[in-house]
């Protein structure tokens, strides 16, 4: 005895949304589907038998068969162990029709997938352009950032309460970090994220009562741990990243593998003739461990910002070069023991912007090559200056202040007087 | 060796017990199991097919499709050897249990 319709399209949307409520293995969905439907078609033939109406008897069977949602996760239970049945088995019922979903849903999910979308460039960038310790960790807090948002979002699309907290969580941190940008860059970079994520945010504020309808069905109490698991996963990557990149890069040399001497050499000198005052500029140094990788002292394919590579700098505490002395001699960095070049001289005065802010203007710098030097040779630079011929009166001998940066990350700094060696570290 | 808990009133041995009469389907198998117990034991009906499936899964039953003249085809279940196996056990694990709470009851 088989149903007509409408009683069988009843009874298949009985089957249909015990399903919708279980996460089954695919190869198993349609076997189920057919058994239970099966059943009910027994139960309502076995109604109309016993004399009710079709309608009646359809009634009973679907009754009699029990609530949807609760069969469906007894179903989990029993094509998952345990463990999952009771995460994210819990967690991940089917997702509802997308016809079905609000507006205010379906714009927080498509803000999710630009969210893991930026996630993914962010990481991307960083990873190429750190040193590999430092890349592979803001890779990995990004890959957790990703499965917690795709989760926040399954979750969300499955009408879970869990699921909707956890995509304001991730909501919520695009507008700090979209804030935190803006302030950050005193005011001249807006984050479209931020400004959207906002937008979003305050659309679901205003539609709140939507929402909570939408998780009427939710489950109830499901496991707090993998809640708030979701959520760690999701700020993962604002929270970490900012940690690792402010902590050394263990595969790099750090200030206390460079061992750098600063020599300013003061006294008479003639030019062209004329006697004049002789400044020299002497920095030598060191390495005790260039990289524990191979490629020299920074392995870096690209740089981050201003300085490509390591570099040294001088600058002076007089007003300086350009005006009471003159550079008439510069050795760009060598090896002392071999000879070789080390480095070159940069292509003109260094961008003030690189300078730190209490260096007075004009400071003179070499690049040294990241991938030449080695553990324990000496290296050297330096510079030679002559006061103005035409200066009457003596000039008076500045104190110079050298710098070492290495990259963009440490800076090793000492200044020097006339005669005086200092060494730093 | 598959454990039944007997002490959360699990229907797996009383299922394996009923298929180890025949061959059954799952509609069959609430009726007989109302019709053996006089209707004392009355399961959910949609209960029944998260405990198939997982007997099966133990591989403890094994389930083929049969077609059915006018009606949907049915899913039939029987007992495998590890069924028997876990039938016999679970059996004599319930009578240690009766006798054990009977023990105590009954004074």
């Amino acid at each position: 005895m088989i149903p007509e319709e409408p009683v069988a399209a009843r009874l298949r949307a009985h089957v249909d949304a015990i399903l919708s409520a279980a996460h089954l293995p695919a190869a198993d969905r349609d076997d189920v589907r057919e058994e239970l439907y099966a059943h009910l078609v027994d139960a309502w033939a076995s109604g109309v038998q016993g004399g009710l109406s079709t309608d009646e008897a359809a009634a009973r069977a679907v009754r009699d068969f029990g609530e949807p949602r609760r069969l469906g996760r007894q179903l989990t239970g029993a094509f998952h162990s345990r463990l999952w049945a009771s995460t994210i088995g819990v967690l991940l019922p089917a997702r509802a029709e997308p016809e079905t979903r609000p507006a205010i849903v379906t714009a927080i999910s498509a803000l999710l997938l630009v969210l893991i979308g930026l996630v993914a460039l962010v990481s991307v960038a960083l990873g190429v352009t750190q040193p590999p310790v430092h890349a592979l960790a803001v890779v990995v807090s990004a890959v957790f950032t990703i499965t917690g948002v795709r989760l926040a979002r399954a979750g969300l699309l499955r009408q879970q309460s869990w699921g909707v907290g956890a995509a304001l969580v991730a909501l919520t941190a695009m507008v700090v970090e979209g804030m935190a940008t803006w302030v950050s860059s005193g005011g001249h970079t807006i984050s479209l994220s931020g400004i959207a994520a906002t937008l979003v945010l305050l659309g679901t504020w205003a539609r709140w009562a939507e929402l909570r309808k939408w998780t009427t069905g939710s489950f109830k109490g499901p496991p707090r741990p993998q809640v708030l698991g979701v959520c760690a996963l999701v700020l993962s990557s604002w929270v970490v990243t900012p940690i690792v990149l402010g902590a050394p890069d263990p595969t790099q040399p750090s200030p206390d593998d460079l061992h750098l001497e600063a020599t300013l050499r003061c006294g008479p000198g003639t030019f062209d003739g004329a006697d004049v005052q002789q400044l020299g500029v002497v920095v030598d140094w060191d390495w005790e461990r260039t990289s524990v990788l191979a490629g020299g002292i920074a392995n870096l394919p690209i740089a981050g910002a201003t300085y490509v590579d390591g570099l040294f700098l001088a600058a002076f505490d007089d007003p300086l070069v350009s005006n009471a002395w003159v550079l008439i001699h510069n050795q760009i960095p060598f090896d002392v023991e071999t000879g070789s070049e080390a480095g070159w001289q940069g292509s003109g005065p260094p961008a003030q912007e690189a300078l730190p802010s209490s260096w007075p203007q004009g400071g003179i710098d070499y690049a040294i090559d990241w991938f030449t030097p080695q553990p324990h040779h000496h290296y050297r630079a330096s510079w030679t200056f002559i006061s103005q011929p035409n200066t009457e009166s003596p000039t008076p001998w500045p104190d110079a202040t050298v710098r070492y940066q290495h990259v963009n990350q440490w800076s090793v700094e000492a200044t020097v007087s006339c005669g005086k060696a200092l060494s730093g570290r | 060796m598959t454990e039944l808990r007997l002490d959360r009133g699990d229907t797996g041995l009383l299922l394996l017990a009923l298929l180890a009469q025949r061959e059954m389907y799952g509609y069959e198998l609430l009726a007989e199991l109302r019709r053996q117990t006089d209707a004392v034991v009355d399961l959910p009906e949609g209960t029944l097919y998260p405990a198939l499936r997982r007997l099966e899964r133990q591989g403890l039953i094994a389930g083929r499709w049969q077609a059915v003249d006018n009606a949907p085809r049915r899913r039939y279940y029987r007992l495998t050897p590890s069924g028997e196996r876990a039938l016999v056990d679970g059996r004599a694990a319930w009578r240690r249990w009766v006798a054990a709470t009977d023990g105590i009851l009954d004074r």
